[in-house]
């Protein structure tokens, strides 16, 4: 399916909090679900998106924007695209929620490997101190996974 | 469900990485290089049960780069001196970087798997025996630590000069291991006693 810009109409998004944003259909298409709930013609009314902010909306619209528009080269919307990702936690979170709902394998895909390449090539107290995340290991269980893994400590 | 105020603040003391559903959580941790997964092992329990899940290896193995699997041939090795196995990434740029090679501990409950030689290795799992005499043979799952000793069969093989072979076949999704056994230990043998190992691995469950 081509929808091209010119013929694209205008489809309105409720946010879970209730705000509404006017996407242009070829944009939103880019998310599966809203595309499967178009191509069935339940798209009519404003459609509520109970799991989606609207601030997070608008970001995830912003990107779809981006990438539906066929004159952005790859280079392009790589730059555009790493830009994009210098989020908050937080931000990266709502997004990853988002774009796993709305269906957008792409944006996911983006946010899945900035999450990794925050991990990648860290020590354990550092991979906890930078997510926040509880040592729920005994003393003795930690000397013990540290030795069954010590390959990759040397 | 719109988050309540209470799930916002949680999410901002919680770490978005426990708040995130396994499947996508398995899905960034697969995209890791080897030797981070090892750490992140280390982190919290909960990785440590995610990284061991089929659905880990399910994720990471088609991610994972091309290795090659390096062990010093046994003529040049000193008497009793283990026989380590080297990981290098075919990635990295310079093998001689901290991060291109990576040497395979082979201690496991007790019983030391580097005095042993590769057969040979299929989708990271590693045949391991011991040369000319094709027994024990091992079966060896490095990322997991697991492994199994194939049963022993009937005939003596450590009296004879014995071969073994590792292969996985992608459509049954079974590894098979061959095993040749000389009937008499003459240098030009014709009789053979041929032993068929297979690992099937049921893709259902």
């Amino acid at each position: 399916m081509s929808l091209s810009p010119s013929t694209s109409k205008m489809l309105s998004l409720k946010s879970s909090d209730g705000k509404v944003l006017e996407v242009e259909e070829h944009v939103a298409v880019l998310c599966e679900t809203i595309k499967s709930l178009v191509e069935d013609g339940c798209a009519d009314s404003p459609i509520p998106l109970a799991n989606v902010d609207g601030a997070t909306l608008g970001n995830v619209m912003e990107w779809c924007k981006k990438h539906a528009d066929q004159k952005a080269s790859a280079d392009d919307l790589e730059d555009w695209d790493a830009e994009f990702v210098e989020r908050d936690q937080g931000e990266l979170y709502h997004l990853i929620m988002a774009a796993n709902y709305l269906n957008i394998k792409g944006l996911l895909d983006l946010i899945c490997q900035k999450v990794a390449d925050m991990i990648k090539g860290k020590h354990p107290e550092k991979i906890r101190e930078i997510f926040n995340i509880e040592n729920d290991f005994t003393p003795e269980q930690q000397e013990q996974i540290r030795k069954d893994n010590s390959w990759a400590f040397e | 469900m719109v988050p309540t105020e209470e799930e916002a603040a949680a999410a901002t003391s919680r770490s978005i990485l426990e708040l995130l559903p396994c499947a996508i959580l398995i899905d960034i941790l697969s995209r890791l290089p080897l030797k981070t997964i090892f750490h992140c092992r280390c982190v919290c329990k909960t990785w440590l049960h995610l990284l061991l899940s089929p659905d880990f290896a399910k994720a990471h193995l088609p991610r994972s780069p091309s290795s090659l699997l390096l062990q010093y041939p046994s003529t040049e090795r000193k008497e009793g001196q283990p026989n380590d196995l080297f990981l290098l990434n075919q990635r990295a740029t310079d093998v001689h970087h901290a991060n291109a090679k990576m040497k395979f501990i082979l201690n496991l409950n007790s019983l030391n798997l580097c005095y042993y030689e590769l057969v040979d290795s299929h989708n990271s799992l590693l045949c391991l025996s011991v040369i000319v005499r094709a027994y024990p043979v091992y079966i060896l799952n490095p990322l997991t630590g697991d492994y199994i000793t194939l049963p022993q069969t009937q005939k003596r093989p450590t009296e004879y000069r014995s071969y073994c072979r590792f292969g996985f076949c992608p459509k049954t999704n079974q590894y098979k291991v061959v095993r040749f056994i000389p009937l008499f230990p003459t240098p030009v043998t014709l009789a053979w006693e041929v032993d068929i190992y297979t690992l099937g691995l049921d893709t259902a469950s």
